[in-house]
């Protein structure tokens, strides 16, 4: 209702098409990981549109390195849990 | 001088006796009376021009006269007001003069009867009053209640229920059946002249003041016009007899972002006429519910049960202009004001949606703000003309919604201490689902641009706070230690560890409304919840989707395919009874155990199906027209089915839903009347939307649940 | 579409294509946005503000400076755009008014009431005409009975430019 300017969902969904021919290019399996970069940054569609910024794809970047901060801080833990593990079955054996 | 007390049933313009009204009186009489009701409109604008309108206005019969009176925008303004002494005569001379002049800006102009009589004498419609009569003439009324109030004396009414045997765009009726009260008959249609002369004097014994049918705005009372003809017959539904039946043509047009289509009306006098079939949330709310509207927008019964109600927040708008002295314009002329790039972008935008977290969750409270906006508009005091002010007197639009906010609250309450099984408990939802439709409506009316006060930069400050309100509601449950897994506009899901109750909740709530200053409430504790994924893609999670179950083992669900109005009833059985067996499940976890009872119900149900066990209705897909069916490049199944009814000479308008089964070459409209050969439906398609509705289902309870996994 | 050239104070310009010259329009805004303020009046929800954003991010990094000149109105019904227009003071930037028919064509308003609320129109855009240029963006009407406002406001200008729908390839199906 009297809303004209598009949503940040739309304008990403723009945004991506724009990168078409970039997707376009890649192998199979890169492509199913761009995707995954965009989907991480759907996750986060309010923050960037309460960022309020001229460029949204500035933000959707940003929530796409949140994501993977996220990412790497799991690995991290996972890894430390199966090296004390390990440790702890050396120790014991 | 004669005293009566009762309740006003209805007031309308007639163009000898001035204004008419109706009393049901304490003792049991339907009174037809009336006033000298004068009404005045006014003309504002360039000086040369409204000097023309005057002396165009000389010769004919009206008072004149200059002074100022008050613009909402602009302030006090000159204004040449013309009264009229019979409220009939106004439309023709308004459409006259504007037509003559239509540069002048014209104020009061199209304002409904009913709401200069309440702003005038403070009665209100279906309200008890007393007045003093000398022989029909009312001298004086006295409103003995209020709109307000909640729990008001319910009204005896006389309804009368007509309704054909079949669907009359179908199928051709072959009888009428009646009820009054106990009584339930039927008619033969067989023989016109009779039927007629049966109904004629049915009505006249029973003397209803209300008649309600089915299909009676598009099919009964045209046919009865009709027919009366033919035969010969004078047939007058109207109590009052001096008037014919009001008639209004279907009409398509554009709202809420979609096509709608309205069909043809039949209005009475002195009696309601409503059409189960034509009105605008009779499932919702039915009778209790738009005599609830009328009650508190100003507009009759039978306009209210019909109109969306958008109409009856315009009126209630109106309402309060009148009585607050504000001229009501009959265009807006109030403009948006400049915005640069960022402050558009800034400005334009909805209530805040978070993204969920995709999955199963367990012990999820769903936190509701109360009538979110509206609440916000009254309390910061939103109004179209305070918008940017810092210390702004109490706007229209709030004084307007205030007491509406109120009594659905108090309605809410009232209900929550109530026993389910309490008599008055089904009247109180209903009126509680009416007056929630207007609050939901208000706020859209704030920014529409038909609006007479609207103005958009109001409507940009209510979406602007009520996002702020989210973000500071979320603050306060992360700081109690809460995970907020998702948020909608006005509902917050969260989630803690050891928090199962509803009142372990109590604390959040509580602070979150003393931060706030909104009311807010509990909708309940889901025992499990699901937030669904996109089905394009499984890492997306989408907003508007998803199923869980209460504590007490209810359902509730959102967006998915048994919510959908185009979904077939068979598989909108199917997911339910899928979700019902889920609902036993304690727990997140256990939810995989039932995965294979549900499979195997899907499989029998396909079997039905194949072994044409399934009842035809049950695989109706209903959809609605878009757009004009020439408008299709490629028609869409809808737009294919519309053709095959336009081809037997059946009219389609663009809003109109048609409905249709799947058949193998194409599909098949359902209103062509002709049973369809059961071998020719296509049993494959039916088969892969039930798929797609019973993956919706399953693939939560399948996947796992680390929204981390989510991402690879 | 060469725009820029034609720009001059005291012309009207009318872009005329099927969707109203969008793109065009976006890019011919921040182009002129990077040089001086510009108001834009939208009469049929063709402004788009991320777009605009973009292409002036492509010239220059202080796209918020430039951002902050573009001053935007938007108009929902036919009354309003007469009020906008009513109400745009005359300066001596450009003005851009995208889709200005779009309002026009809603049949609930009758056809002498349009003819004359574009009437009032066109003489506020001769007043902001004398000091400054004037872009008018066109879509082809969405109802036949409306074409005639075409005509209207083509009359009023210096130069109308137009871009037709490309017309649809009938691919010949192989022979063999």
């Amino acid at each position: 209702m009297g809303r004209t300017v598009i949503t940040i969902t739309q304008q990403l969904t723009e945004t991506e098409g724009l990168l078409s021919p970039f997707r376009r290019t890649l192998r199979r399996s890169d492509q199913y990981a761009f995707d995954g970069l965009f989907a991480s940054a759907r996750r986060h569609i309010a923050a960037i549109g309460q960022a309020e910024s001229l460029l949204p794809f500035e933000s959707a970047l940003l929530a796409m390195l949140l994501e993977q901060a996220k990412e790497i801080a799991v690995l991290r833990q996972e890894l430390e849990q199966l090296r004390t593990k390990s440790r702890v079955e050396r120790v014991e054996t | 001088m004669n005293e009566q007390t009762g309740w006003l049933l209805d007031v309308y313009a007639d163009a000898e006796d001035g204004l008419v009204l109706w009393l049901f009186t304490e003792d049991n009489q339907r009174l037809r009376l009336r006033m000298n009701f004068p009404v005045t409109f006014y003309a504002a604008g360039e000086f040369g021009l409204l000097r023309q309108a005057w002396i165009y206005l000389k010769d004919k019969d009206v008072k004149l006269e200059r002074i100022t009176r008050r613009d909402l925008f602009l302030g006090e303004r000159d204004v040449m007001a013309v009264t009229l002494s019979h409220p009939s005569l106004l439309p023709a001379l308004f459409a006259d003069l504007s037509r003559q002049f239509p540069s002048l800006d014209y104020y009061d102009a199209d304002i409904p009867l009913s709401l200069r009589f309440i702003a005038q004498t403070n009665a209100h419609l279906l309200g008890k009053c007393r007045v003093t009569l000398d022989g029909e003439m009312v001298q004086t009324i006295q409103p003995l209640d209020s709109p307000w109030e909640v729990e008001p004396a319910p009204i005896p009414l006389r309804i009368l229920t007509l309704s054909p045997d079949v669907n009359p765009a179908i199928y051709k009726p072959k009888y009428l059946h009646v009820q009054y009260k106990q009584t339930k008959y039927r008619l033969s249609l067989e023989s016109t002249r009779a039927f007629l002369i049966s109904l004629k004097s049915d009505i006249q014994r029973f003397d209803p003041d209300l008649i309600l049918t089915d299909y009676g705005d598009t099919w009964l009372f045209p046919q009865l016009e009709a027919w009366a003809k033919e035969c010969g017959i004078e047939f007058n539904p109207n109590r009052d007899e001096s008037k014919e039946v009001l008639k209004r043509r279907a009409d398509s047009y554009f709202a809420y972002g979609q096509v709608v289509y309205r069909g043809a009306q039949a209005y009475l006098f002195g009696r309601w006429h409503i059409d189960r079939h034509n009105a605008m949330s009779w499932g919702e709310y039915g009778l209790e519910g738009a005599m609830e509207q009328a009650r508190v927008t100003g507009l009759g019964v039978q306009e209210m049960a019909r109109k969306s109600p958008g109409a009856g927040i315009t009126a209630m708008q109106m309402l309060t202009a009148l009585r607050n002295g504000i001229m009501v314009p009959v265009q807006k002329q109030q403009v948006e004001g400049t915005k640069t790039l960022i402050e558009l972008i800034r400005a334009d935008h909805g209530g805040l949606i978070y993204q969920p977290l995709i999955g199963v969750h367990g012990h999820v409270a769903q936190i509701d703000f109360s009538s979110m906006y509206p609440a916000i508009i009254v309390k910061h005091n939103i109004s179209p003309e305070t918008v940017g002010l810092a210390e702004a007197p109490d706007g229209l639009i709030p004084k307007t919604l205030r007491p509406l906010v109120e009594k659905r609250l108090a309605l809410k309450n009232l209900l929550v201490e109530l026993d389910p099984r309490d008599c008055r408990a089904e009247t109180l939802k209903a009126r509680a689902a009416a007056l929630k439709w207007l609050l939901v409506v208000c706020f859209g009316y704030l920014g529409y641009k038909n609006a007479r006060f609207g103005k958009i930069e109001s409507h940009e400050a209510v979406t602007a706070v009520s996002r702020e309100l989210m973000l500071q509601a979320k603050e306060v449950a992360e700081d109690l230690g809460f995970t907020v897994l998702h948020m909608y506009v006005d509902c917050l899901f969260v989630q803690q560890a050891g928090f199962e109750r509803p009142a372990d909740f109590t604390p959040l709530m509580e602070a979150i409304v003393t931060k706030t200053g909104i009311p807010i409430a509990l909708e309940g504790v889901f025992k499990w919840v699901a937030f669904l994924s996109s089905k394009r893609d499984k890492r997306v999670p989408v907003p508007n989707q998803y199923f869980g179950a209460f504590l007490d083992g209810s359902l509730k669900y959102r967006g998915i395919e048994l919510r959908r109005r185009d979904t077939t009833t068979w598989v909108r059985k199917i997911q339910l009874a899928a979700l019902n067996i889920l609902t036993q499940a304690d727990s997140s976890e256990e939810l995989v155990d039932y995965v294979p009872a549900i499979m195997a119900y899907i499989e029998h149900k396909k079997r039905d199906l194949q072994a044409g066990r399934v009842p035809v209705e049950e695989l109706i897909v209903r959809q609605k027209l878009s757009r004009v069916l020439d408008g299709y490049k490629s028609p869409s199944p809808a737009a294919r089915a519309a053709r095959q009814l336009q081809a037997i000479g059946r009219e389609i308008a663009p809003g109109q839903s048609i409905e249709f089964l799947f058949t193998r070459d194409g599909v098949h409209a359902w209103e062509l009347g002709e049973p369809l050969d059961v071998r020719r439906l296509d049993i494959q398609r039916y088969c892969t939307l039930l798929d797609r509705a019973m993956r919706t289902v399953l693939d939560p309870c399948e996947a796992l649940h680390t929204p981390m996994q989510a991402l690879l | 579409m060469d725009i820029l050239p034609v720009l001059k104070t005291g012309k009207l310009i009318v872009l005329y294509t099927p969707h109203a010259a969008c793109e065009e329009s976006m890019s011919l805004i921040a182009e002129l946005g990077l040089r001086a303020p510009v108001t834009i009046l939208d009469g049929g929800n063709r402004y788009k503000p991320y777009q605009v954003a973009m292409l002036i991010r492509r010239k220059t990094v202080e796209v918020n400076t430039v951002a902050n000149r573009l001053c935007s109105r938007r108009a929902f019904t036919c009354y309003e755009m007469n009020t906008l227009l009513g109400t745009t003071p005359s300066a001596s930037h450009p003005h851009v008014i995208l889709d200005l028919l779009h309002t026009f064509c809603d049949d609930h308003v009758p056809a002498h009431e349009v003819r004359r609320l574009l009437d009032s129109c066109l003489k506020q855009i001769e007043r902001l005409q004398l000091s400054a240029p004037v872009v008018v963006t066109l879509a082809p009407p969405l109802v036949p009975e409306r074409d005639f406002l075409l005509e209207l406001v083509c009359q009023k200008a210096d130069e109308v430019l137009v871009k037709e729908e490309p017309a649809p390839q009938i691919i010949q199906p192989a022979l063999f």
